[in-house]
């Protein structure tokens, strides 16, 4: 009976209930917030910028690749055309050298 | 002069009339720290969420179609912030692994400090919200607002976006389980 009647205090402790109030710098504190907000950039900018980056970035980096990868291609030209030429001037010593009996 | 509606006054905000927002503001901010309140049971979390709840009304504003009515929408929104921060507060406590909670803490987080409770109904009360927060969500959100925010059940309906019957039989087994849990509670 006794724990009947606590059970059923406990269920109603919540009857006429005062209702708690916003404190009174409520309003100032929210506007404070508000405005902090507003200095701070917005996320979607934030993306696009960082997406910006990134592109100029892989950008720069391809196109150094690039031109070192040429630069390499015309050394190893350069180098069949050097070897070439030095077969030619053999050929030709090896000429002189049987006209002149050796 | 003729008081502005709260529908009207929600409509201006969202055309970006800040004397709008603060009359809002001071029309609904008790009403909202107290939902949120019977939610977090913190004085600290209840004021940041509280203030999270209008700065989501500033900004969605423009989105407020007057098929409802304002407080409706401002309510429901008082209730999935409240949700949210603790569904992301135990998500918190789950994944701190290694966090220590200090005693100072876990005595703040069981303590509900409801400046309405009278002093005599005090241990009570918080014997019962601890109880309340052991209740499925819809019965929970259901019971608090109408006991700590005091609002209809037709409101309640409105709110939750549910039948009258519906919101009447959520109660109903939110008493009934409260005082399954009372009974268990008192027998130990």
């Amino acid at each position: 009976m006794e724990k009947e009647r606590e059970i059923e205090k406990t269920l109603n402790s919540l009857d006429n209930l005062i209702k708690a109030k916003a404190p009174v710098s409520f309003y100032d504190e929210l506007e404070k917030r508000m405005s902090e907000r507003t200095i701070m950039i917005p996320m979607p900018l934030l993306k696009i910028a960082a997406t910006v980056i990134l592109i100029l970035n892989l950008s720069i980096f391809f196109r150094t690749q690039i031109v070192e990868l040429s630069f390499n291609n015309n050394a190893v030209e350069l180098n069949d055309d050097y070897f070439n030429n030095y077969s030619i001037d053999l050929e030709s010593y090896t000429e002189i050298a049987e006209n002149e009996g050796y | 002069m003729v008081q502005k509606s709260d529908e009207q006054l929600l409509i201006e905000t969202g055309e970006g009339l800040n004397e709008s927002f603060r009359e809002l503001v001071s029309r609904f901010q008790d009403r909202v720290y107290n939902t949120c309140f019977g939610f977090l049971k913190r004085q600290e979390d209840t004021e940041e969420i509280a203030q999270d709840v209008f700065l989501h009304i500033h900004e969605k504003a423009k989105t407020f179609r007057s098929e409802s009515k304002a407080g409706t929408w401002i309510y429901r929104i008082a209730v999935n912030k409240s949700l949210e921060f603790l569904r992301w507060k135990s998500r918190e406590k789950r994944s701190g692994f290694f966090n220590t909670i200090s005693i100072e803490d876990q005595k703040n987080r069981s303590n509900w400090e409801h400046p309405g409770i009278q002093m005599e109904n005090r241990e009570r009360a918080t014997i019962l919200y601890s109880k309340i927060e052991s209740l499925p969500e819809k019965q929970r959100i259901a019971f608090v607002l109408h006991k700590i925010e005091g609002i209809s059940y037709k409101e309640i309906a409105e709110i939750m976006e549910l039948s009258l019957s519906a919101v009447e039989s959520l109660i109903f087994r939110a008493k009934t389980n409260l005082r399954k849990e009372l009974e268990n509670y008192y027998k130990s």
